[in-house]
């Protein structure tokens, strides 16, 4: 009887082992495929990315000592407010996780994308090291809305501040100044970075020189959208029904506008920016070249190893950018300059970060340098 | 007897394929939460330093790690420390501001007379600039010189008095004093 049952124990026993033995091999084998799949990409162990989910889910692991209270570390937080989202009207931005809702600022009027009209939003930088670092999670809810009161914990305690963004009946985002047809006007124009839609209205460029230039008229026809295509066509569409003269055309041009452009398409651009000037009878166009903060500082921001840098060839593209700009008489402003003179000046490499709001938008500091170095160019 | 022959190849390569990848797994889970790469990759990447890196359209940033290898010895001829590298010999203690006391006080060394800087790399930590250091009566080799030049943010002064105290502007003649102290960040 004890040997039978000693013979079934030790049965069960190897069988157990070697089902433990074979559950370890698998798991070291995904383990290792896993990394070796990767190649030079840095990556942690699947089994403590898994690990590290339900200790946050539930909190009673400290899986991270560094990780700090107002630092969203895990996604689910996020996820789990889609829907209130959604129904404010508003969307994450920046995120990797895939979802319905739609960018609530901008619609296709079928020719080219344009902001919607009469937008009342507030947006929120979320803190958090889920995605790219420098370029932060914006939460974006119609300010006119009824928040939860879990929605507005989250925001107490994940954001960075709020911000406001409004557009006008045109679909203009807001720069306080009413224009009747005898007013001598000024655009604004660009894409994301020109919109610089994570600040406030009343620190964007066209609002900084329309506070300091009260007897002048500056419009913002900014768009999201980076194709270059996108803002001629939108630059078009408004200027078509203004019956105003337009002493200043402004046009900010980051390197995500020309990253798809090659050497021609970026003539072209310039070609068809000089036929916007002819055709409205623009006195004077400045192009400003505005760097991403890879472009300006890849000390700190390109990560050694990495398998590829944002923009590659902005240093060229910047270069033929300006030469047709100025080829064409346009004034030019390269930010560039501006932004390392200051780094020299302080010393300091860190000093790049008071330039940006976020990877590729210019911070209301830059913004109030930029207004500055426009005064001296603009026509009056 | 060749049929054999491929039969054994075969069967010694999968295996040390399986063992490979079974090692990856291993080390992958032993480095717990932080970000690694393979071992492999880590051992390819030795082997060829320029595979899959790119370049950074600017020739004020030092982006390869022969550049600083190559002038190593010149660095160390000219007594020129380069701080935050994992190049030990070129942060000795006859180039560094410091040095540990009988009991084991890190303190400045005094009469000092530097100059330094940050270097603009991408090389090694992102928030960690590199810097030079080298004493400001030395004359530098046209190479040390010119790398300087090349690849330096700024250039500042670093003197100590005799008590190794850092000097501070514009001297003081008074007998009241305040006392700045604390560790490198007050320095």
């Amino acid at each position: 009887m004890r040997n039978k049952f000693n013979m079934i124990s030790k049965m069960y026993f190897t069988k157990i082992f070697f089902a433990l033995l074979l559950s370890l091999i698998c798991l070291l084998f995904i383990e290792g495929a896993n990394s070796l799949f990767k190649k030079s990409e840095m990556h942690k162990s699947i089994s403590y990315n898994v690990i590290s989910n339900f200790a946050h889910s539930d909190n009673k692991i400290d899986v991270n000592k560094y990780q700090h209270e107002n630092v969203i570390y895990d996604e689910g937080i996020l996820i789990d407010f889609i829907d209130e989202i959604d129904s404010l009207n508003g969307y994450f931005g920046n995120v990797s996780f895939e979802y319905n809702t739609k960018n609530s600022l901008i619609q296709n009027n079928g020719s080219c994308t344009v902001l919607n009209k009469n937008l009342s939003m507030e947006s929120y930088f979320i803190r958090t090291h889920l995605y790219n670092n420098f370029d932060p999670v914006t939460i974006w809810v119609d300010k006119n809305k009824m928040k939860s009161d879990e929605l507005i914990s989250l925001l107490n305690k994940y954001s960075s501040g709020k911000s406001s963004f409004h557009t006008n009946q045109l679909g203009h985002r807001n720069v306080t100044s009413s224009i009747s047809s005898n007013d001598v006007i000024n655009i604004y124009s660009g894409g994301g970075a020109a919109l610089s839609s994570v600040l406030s209205d009343h620190l964007t460029i066209p609002s900084i020189l329309q506070n300091s230039d009260p007897d002048s008229k500056y419009l913002n026809f900014s768009s999201v959208s980076n194709d270059i295509s996108n803002i001629i066509c939108n630059l078009d569409e408004q200027l078509k029904s203004n019956n105003s003269k337009i002493n200043n055309l402004i046009l900010l041009v980051s390197d995500m506008e020309l990253l798809e452009l090659n050497e021609e398409g970026i003539k072209d651009f310039i070609f068809q920016l000089n036929s916007v000037k002819n055709q409205y009878l623009i006195d004077n166009v400045i192009v400003v070249y505005f760097p991403y903060i890879y472009t300006v500082s890849p000390e700190l921001t390109i990560r050694k190893g990495g398998s590829s840098t944002p923009f590659p060839d902005a240093k060229l593209k910047k270069d033929i950018l300006l030469v047709e700009s100025i080829k064409k008489n346009f004034k030019t402003i390269d930010l560039t300059e501006i932004i390392n003179s200051n780094i020299i000046k302080e010393g300091s490499l860190m000093n790049v970060f008071e330039n940006y709001n976020h990877h590729g938008h210019p911070s209301y500091l830059l913004n109030l340098k930029i207004s500055k170095l426009l005064d001296s160019e603009l026509v009056k | 007897m060749i049929k054999k022959g491929i039969l054994y190849i075969s069967i010694i390569t999968i295996a040390t394929l399986f063992g490979v990848v079974i090692f990856e797994g291993a080390y992958s889970i032993s480095k717990t939460y932080k970000d690694h790469t393979s071992v492999t990759f880590s051992i390819f990447k030795l082997i060829n330093p320029d595979y899959n890196s790119f370049n950074i359209d600017r020739n004020d940033l030092l982006q390869k790690d022969s550049e600083i290898k190559d002038l190593i010895p010149v660095f160390i001829e000219d007594k020129i420390g380069i701080g935050y590298s994992p190049y030990k010999e070129l942060w000795t203690d006859e180039v560094r501001t410091t040095f540990i006391d009988e009991n084991g006080c890190l303190l400045q060394k005094a009469n000092l007379s530097k100059q330094g800087g940050y270097l603009k790399s991408n090389l090694f930590y992102n928030f960690r600039p590199l810097t030079f250091w080298y004493d400001q009566d030395k004359i530098l080799s046209s190479k040390s010189q010119n790398f300087i030049n090349k690849y330096s943010l700024n250039t500042i002064n670093h003197t100590s008095n005799t008590n190794g105290e850092r000097i501070t502007f514009p001297r003081i003649d008074s007998t009241d004093k305040s006392l700045c102290t604390f560790n490198s960040l007050n320095f």
